[in-house]
């Protein structure tokens, strides 16, 4: 293999997956902020099983239920 | 009356690995590597990586601002952003369905592929299995033809499985789903590439795929084709990624969760272009033929080049199964993503259930896949419709984006302080100025080459009629779908809880 092609191939290589691993470090050194207001149980959730709210409503949980600070 | 929480990823890592599932598809592992090299090989790496950072990762990061602010789909999201934008949530909506269609028949191929490899059922002619044994192809384009058994029947499964893990929803379904199918992804893959690795040959054609062609950096349809190659690899124009991040929690991180889904995906696409590359030099020593001679991409890559290169191959049957599962579990996991964005404008729109919204409009997507692509026309119909609607609806959709939502709406600096407010990366003026000015520069660019390109000659040779119905047709029928669907008036319209972004926004719109 050429010395430009092995040269570009450890480049690629060194900058996405060592992008990528980088990435992932700075991600987990920020661990998530718990919800201002957040409901034991309310994690996760799916929402009630096929209920189907009237037509074209939103309800509050629509328009962002947390409010910026 | 009740109302629906909004329904959530279980974890970060729910979300991230969803977000790399739909990323990553069929066009990490057969566009990539043939666009990478012939546009400069090893040289391609840089205009790849320039057009990662000034354009893929600030759109990714948008979409999941957007998303994450209005904790709604993309019509409903925009809407809340400025009510005439709401047209653009619809168009991508209908792109999403035009796509979703086509897409899923490529994943029954490749699930007959899978089969087929035990035994190398392509016998000697892999063109003429194919086009003619399998597929039936009508001779031309035009009709539709009779239906075809072969592809309609793992179609349906497809389908099936798909709308099963939707109606469970985001954390049971789509989550569960990539948190089992993206490491096994992985893990085939990885096996794939170490097998391709240590054929005779594999040497050569990393060589041909890494040596630098300089004098490409020169040529702007080289960076025209690392925007191209960036734009469409990440799932970003068409709506997923607002769907997705819709599901997130209010304190996420999004810049570092875009970084990570960014070069996840860029990380599997040269993980397929060293596996794609080693394969073809394998086959150029195997058939005397040259590296450049053997090139593909697309259908006939992965359908008729891989099945020749995997009959001349030890073991064959054991590659083909690793890529043929490898092709039809990144292309599930996006597939997934793609319907998941009409199924939330749905559910967002009528308030209707998850369930019910899958049976109805996943199953009205399933059936119009099913009536129009397993068919002896189906081919030519798949090829046009992705043409346009890959040019004409993301790419100009994500134009259109881009300026409502920087130059008419002005509210990038906004979603900027969204995405710093609980994110550790903090986005500086660059970001606002490559979405700004970058990107829709380049997204013009390849528009206004493209439409050149289709004013010199008609793609592929279509027929006038054919392009006009098949092509413009498609894409101008979504872009109608959205502009229609959003004349209709919303009933119902609550006031916004005080305090709620979307009251603090109704007031500044009125002034007070």
């Amino acid at each position: 293999m050429g010395a430009s092609a092995i040269m570009m191939m450890v480049f690629a290589v060194l900058l996405l997956w060592g992008g990528m691993v980088a990435a992932i470090l700075k991600l987990r050194s920020h661990p998530e902020e718990p919800e201002p207001d957040e409901e034991p149980g309310r994690t996760g959730s799916d929402g009630p099983e096929g209920s189907d709210g009237p037509q074209g409503y939103d309800g509050p949980e629509g328009y962002g239920a947390h409010p910026r600070p | 009356m009740a109302t629906k929480p909004r329904e959530q990823w279980g974890s970060r890592y729910g979300f991230l690995i969803a977000a790399i599932g739909s990323a990553i598809g069929l066009g990490n592992i057969w566009r990539f590597p043939a666009e990478a090299y012939r546009n400069g090989g090893g040289a391609f790496v840089l205009p790849y990586l320039i057009a990662l950072v000034s354009a893929g990762l600030p759109l990714l990061i948008l979409e999941y601002t957007i998303g994450r602010r209005y904790r709604k789909s993309a019509p409903a999201a925009y809407r809340a952003m400025a009510k005439p934008a709401q047209f653009i949530g619809w168009w991508q909506v209908a792109i999403c369905f035009v796509i979703a269609t086509y897409y899923a028949v490529i994943l029954a191929w490749a699930v007959r592929f899978i089969g087929f490899s035990f035994g190398e059922k392509w016998g000697d002619d892999p063109d003429g299995f194919l086009f003619d044994t399998f597929l039936q192809r009508a001779d031309t384009p035009g009709s539709f033809g009779g239906f075809v058994p072969g592809v309609f029947w793992p179609l349906l499964v497809i389908w099936v499985i798909t709308l099963v893990i939707l109606g469970l929803g985001v954390r049971r379904g789509i989550e569960t789903a990539n948190k089992i199918f993206v490491p096994m992804l992985v893990v085939f893959f990885l096996i794939l590439v170490v097998r391709a690795l240590t054929l005779d040959g594999a040497v050569e054609g990393l060589n041909a795929f890494f040596t630098p062609d300089w004098d490409a950096l020169t040529d702007g349809d080289v960076w025209v084709a690392a925007y191209g190659q960036i734009f469409f690899s990440l799932s970003v124009g068409f709506g997923i990624m607002i769907t997705y991040a819709s599901y997130l929690r209010s304190r996420s991180d999004l810049s570092g969760s875009a970084m990570v889904a960014g070069l996840s995906n860029s990380s599997f696409e040269l993980l397929a272009g060293i596996g794609v590359f080693s394969t073809l030099g394998f086959m150029a020593q195997a058939s005397g033929l040259r590296i450049e001679e053997l090139v593909s991409d697309g259908v006939g890559l992965a359908f008729v080049a891989f099945p020749t290169i995997i009959s001349q191959m030890p073991a064959g049957a054991f590659f083909g199964f690793l890529f043929f599962t490898s092709l039809v579990i990144s292309g599930l996991t996006s597939l997934i993503s793609i319907v998941q964005v009409i199924i939330a404008a749905v559910e967002d729109r009528t308030g209707w259930g998850r369930r019910r919204t899958v049976a109805i409009v996943g199953g009205a997507t399933a059936l119009a896949s099913l009536l129009v692509y397993p068919r002896e026309g189906g081919l030519y119909f798949l090829d046009i419709a992705d043409r346009f609607i890959n040019r004409y609806g993301i790419a100009l959709a994500g134009l259109v984006v881009l300026i409502t939502v920087g130059w008419i709406l002005r509210r990038l600096k906004q979603q900027q302080e969204e995405a710093d407010a609980t994110s550790a990366i903090h986005l500086g003026r660059w970001w606002r100025f490559c979405l700004g000015v970058i990107t829709p520069i380049v997204l013009a660019v390849f528009l206004v080459d493209s439409v050149r390109q289709e004013l010199n000659e008609n793609y592929e040779g279509y027929s006038d009629g054919f392009v006009l119905a098949a092509g413009w047709g498609v894409a101008g029928a979504a872009l109608l779908f959205g502009i229609l669907v959003s004349l209709i008036p919303w009933r119902h319209e609550p006031e916004p809880p005080p305090g709620s972004v979307a009251d603090v926004e109704k007031n500044e719109r009125s002034g007070s």
